[in-house]
């Protein structure tokens, strides 16, 4: 448990739980050891480029990862429990009703051929709920989530809805059974830049009226500004940074979050965009040393022989660096300059 | 008959193949074409050597030696390999003969009928405009109607000969190729080479032999390799309603019909050519899925 | 959905009419003297010129066409010479036995082929599905007429649990029906297991899982409503290729439906009866792909009229 130096931001017990998760598609390993805690009426981000291992390690929180890709070492833990061995009933069992997901295309994720309001009743009707009551129940969530006219538009078919509407209606599908923990994974990538907002304010509004736990998986840090209080920063498959939000936007201590930071357009602060060169490793190719150091500018000989491994930087903040007090006092020159 | 109709829907079946990648194997022949390779190549050298070495008589009789199963010797000492037929004249010969008369007719099914689609396909794809609403629209109605009664009706009109066999199927099949040579030449028409053609003053004939031409000959190749076993198994049928080659030659065809009367007594005679029919034609299928996982899959119809 | 309907027909009769015009030209273009077929090879020279003022077969093309056009609207299209009576109707009389056993064909391809495609995907690559994959392949390899004749002397012949012909059973059906299916039942198991696996790698039906809905629900809910759309539509098109190769199967079976009747008028040169059968045949075919289009396009809900 590399993570120990980092206590964990919360009083309330965690709703789901990762220690030292390790995923592997065969003998290649994604994610290599993460550790996370979802707690009770906070919002986590997750944030990282494609191929981080951070939408594997989501769906492994909801016994979901692909096939060939298992997880290989370490400890899922939902609602107090060990999900390792679980059987597929048992995984059924808390899939809706603890840990709910809210997935990245809406269009993709509905199925075509059955009504919006069925998709909805359908989780409440395959745990015994009758039609009626079912339909009843669906339709208070889809106004619940803002679809208009809901009555009338428990019998349309995904097509007939817009983006934003289809999203409206995956969320409320996810709410259906007052989930624990909600996973969104890229919930407005695919949405129109008018609709993200509305997406997110609601997302943010369930999540706080129903007190749960919810992870954003996210690649865009200004999504995650707006609704998180807690971010995790993942690169090739580690969790390099970790804290609060605000601690970790002001002080960045992993030279990867920096970048991330400079490569959102900031419109206090134009002409700023700075995006990382290179590219993230390809799994199986990573380097010896840190993952990141080909592409850091802080890199130096230690980092290329030595795998840098969590450690605090702060109260509730830690960062996975050789160098992190080095980034993080740069950090507070160029604020301090600006 | 089922494969004169099978032709398109078994093509539906494989084309939204997710299951093999398709990568590795444009790179590596699987063994099973190998395999296939094999048995075509087997038959192929059994219908132009086969005859030579063991000749058939169609009118021959012999029956003192009538009805022996594989394997028995005649009275004359060779072993009947596969047995002889209800007038005594060894089945391996019967086979040999009509392999020679299976791979004649399909041969020149597809040459006639793929040369037929292809001039018709380029000039259609190549032109567009009305002579290619008149071709596609015979193609059409030609479709709409079952292909086994279109040879069935041909067949029965022309009267039993290998010619007529091979005019009839290659009437039945021309529009497979037309299809397949239109849309790649229209393809092809809409890339940039064949304007710059034009505007260095390449007339119309020399840009479709120079430069379409070249690219149909792949797609057509797949269509041919699936096209080969439909063409075997529609002679097949034909000439097992006596539609076919006249009854003075051999087919594999005929061989099962004549042995349906003797199916209790002597199963062979039906069997050993419907065997040989379903060897080959599942070699050729084979070949075919490996032709069509090989080559571009963008190429395709 | 009136004017997609509208069109639709329209299309159909034109190529009705196309194939009626082909079948037309094949039989009074190709075979030499029209006259001599109809009355026989035997006959005399009287004969040939009276059935030539009969049939009007001195008139020029283009006036036998129109005259044989306005047969077919009037449901004329000549006698048999063989038969007696109405071309048309002796062709009638045999539909329903044709129909009978493509039905049948159908019933046995969907009832085998769709749960076998369904089991072969929810294990993709394990046994069964290797099975069917090579069974499919041997089926349609298989000559068809070979298969008749084999099933017959294994289940008429030797065990004797099933009629071999028409015996006023409804068993008798069933070797004809088996013989016609066969090469489709692994056709079909293959179409639906490649579109259900296509479809359950989808991402709705993750959405499903992440639900809490289970395996099964989700094959045969989930994605069986999705498949259905592209299974319906080859249904069609195996009914029609089941009337149209029932021709074969028939003259195995000596089953009496339009196939049989067709390939014994064709070897007798009783033409009238041969077009009578083609029309026949190429209509049902037609009106069946006519038929696949309405169900399409009532089963697709994301279908629009602007669609079609």
């Amino acid at each position: 448990m590399p993570a120990t130096t980092v206590e964990t931001p919360a009083e309330t017990p965690a709703a789901a739980r990762l220690r030292d998760v390790h995923i592997a598609f065969g003998p290649r390993e994604v994610v290599r050891g993460v550790d996370l805690d979802l707690v009770p009426g906070r919002v986590t981000a997750l944030v990282g480029e494609s191929g981080s291992g951070k939408s594997l390690t989501s769906l492994a929180l909801m016994g979901l990862l692909p096939p060939g890709a298992a997880v290989s070492a370490g400890t899922v833990e939902i609602d107090g429990r060990d999900t390792a061995g679980f059987t597929d009933a048992q995984w059924r069992e808390l899939r809706g009703a603890q840990v709910a997901m809210v997935f990245q295309d809406p269009m993709a994720a509905l199925n075509p051929s059955f009504t919006i309001g069925w998709q909805i009743a359908e989780t409440l009707r395959r745990r015994g709920t009758g039609r009626r009551a079912a339909r009843e129940r669906a339709v208070e969530l889809m106004r619940t989530v803002g679809i208009p006219d809901a009555e009338a538009k428990y019998g349309a078919y995904p097509h007939e809805f817009s983006g934003g509407m289809r999203q409206r209606a995956v969320i409320a599908m996810a709410l259906t059974l007052d989930p624990a923990v909600l996973l969104a994974d890229e919930p407005t990538t695919a949405l129109d830049v008018t609709v993200q907002a509305q997406i997110l304010r609601l997302l943010a509004a369930r999540q706080t009226d129903a007190g749960m736990a919810m992870l954003l998986v996210s690649h865009d840090l200004g999504v995650v500004a707006r609704v998180a209080q807690d971010v995790a920063v993942m690169y090739a498959g580690r969790i390099v940074e970790t804290g609060a939000l605000d601690d970790v936007y002001t002080a960045p201590a992993h030279p990867y979050t920096r970048g991330l930071l400079d490569a959102v357009p900031d419109p206090a602060r134009p002409g700023r965009l700075v995006p990382i060169d290179g590219q993230p490793p390809a799994p199986g190719g990573l380097p010896a040393g840190c993952a990141f150091a080909p592409r850091c500018p802080y890199a130096t000989e230690v980092c290329r022989t030595e795998d840098p491994q969590l450690s605090a930087v702060g109260q509730g903040h830690g960062a996975a660096c050789h160098h992190s007090d080095k980034v993080q006092a740069q950090a507070t020159d160029v604020e301090a300059a600006s | 008959m089922s494969g004169t109709t099978t032709a398109a829907p078994a093509q539906a079946v494989d084309s939204p193949r997710t299951d093999t990648s398709r990568g590795d194997a444009a790179r590596r022949v699987p063994v099973r074409v190998w395999i296939g390779a094999g048995v075509l190549a087997l038959f192929v050298l059994a219908a132009l050597v086969g005859p030579l070495l063991h000749p058939y008589d169609p009118v021959a009789t012999d029956l003192p030696n009538r009805l022996l199963s594989p394997g028995e010797r005649t009275d004359g000492g060779d072993i009947a390999w596969l047995g002889t037929d209800q007038m005594g004249r060894d089945l391996l010969a019967n086979l040999l003969a009509g392999a020679r008369i299976s791979l004649l007719v399909a041969a020149a099914t597809i040459l006639v009928g793929g040369a037929v689609g292809l001039v018709v396909g380029l000039v259609s794809g190549y032109f567009g405009g009305w002579p290619d609403t008149i071709a596609s629209r015979i193609g059409d109605i030609q479709l709409a109607f079952p292909s086994i009664l279109l040879a069935i009706l041909l067949a029965g009109v022309l009267g039993p000969s290998v010619t007529n066999i091979v005019i009839t199927l290659a009437i039945t099949r021309w529009v497979i190729f037309a299809r397949v040579a239109r849309a790649s030449a229209m393809a092809t028409r809409k890339l940039g080479f064949v304007d710059s053609a034009r505007v260095l003053g390449a007339g119309h004939v020399r840009i479709m032999v120079r430069h379409v031409l070249p690219s149909l000959w792949q797609p057509l190749l797949v269509a041919a390799t699936v096209q080969v076993g439909l063409v075997m198994v529609a002679e097949a049928s034909l000439s097992f309603l006596g539609l076919g080659v006249p009854v003075d030659t051999s087919s594999w065809g005929a061989t099962v019909s004549v042995g349906r009367d003797y199916l209790g007594s002597a199963w062979w005679i039906s069997t050993m050519p419907a065997a040989a029919l379903a060897l080959v034609v599942t070699a050729v299928g084979v070949i075919g899925d490996g032709f069509r996982d090989a080559s571009d899959p963008r190429s395709q119809i | 959905m009136g004017a997609f309907l509208a069109k639709r027909l329209a299309q159909a009769v034109v190529v009705a009419f196309g194939a009626l015009t082909l079948v037309f030209l094949i039989v009074r273009v190709v075979p030499g003297d029209p006259a001599k077929l109809i009355v026989g090879p035997d006959a005399s020279a009287e004969q040939l010129e009276s059935v030539r003022a009969d049939f009007g077969l001195d008139d020029p093309l283009w006036r036998q066409y129109v005259d044989h056009l306005a047969g077919i609207v009037r449901g004329d299209l000549g006698d048999s010479w063989r038969l007696g009576g109405s071309a048309l109707s002796n062709t009638l009389d045999r539909f329903p036995a044709t129909l009978s056993l493509s039905l049948a064909a159908l019933v046995l391809t969907v009832a085998v082929g769709i749960p076998l495609g369904m089991l072969c995907a929810r294990r993709p690559g394990k046994l069964l599905d290797l099975v069917v994959s090579t069974g499919s392949l041997a089926g349609q390899a298989i000559p068809s007429f070979w298969l008749g004749i084999v099933l017959i002397l294994i289940f008429a012949r030797q065990l004797d649990w099933l009629p071999a012909t028409v015996d006023g059973s409804p068993a008798a059906v069933l070797l004809p029906a088996v013989t016609l299916s066969l090469p489709f039942i692994g056709w079909l198991a293959r179409l639906v297991r490649s579109s259900a696996l296509e479809e359950g790698g989808k991402d709705y039906a993750r959405t499903a899982r992440a639900k809490g809905v289970g395996e099964g629900t989700i094959q045969y809910v989930h994605v069986g409503r999705n498949i259905a759309i592209p299974v319906v539509t080859v249904l069609g098109l195996l009914m029609g290729n089941f009337i149209a190769n029932a021709v074969i199967i028939e003259v195995v079976f000596s089953w009496p439906g339009i196939g049989s009747l067709m390939v014994d008028a064709i070897t007798n040169r009783d033409y009238a009866v041969v077009e009578a059968a083609i029309l026949t045949i190429t209509l049902a075919y037609i009106v069946l792909n006519l038929l696949v289009d309405v169900v399409y396009f009532v089963i697709d809900p994301r279908l629009t009229p602007e669609d079609a």
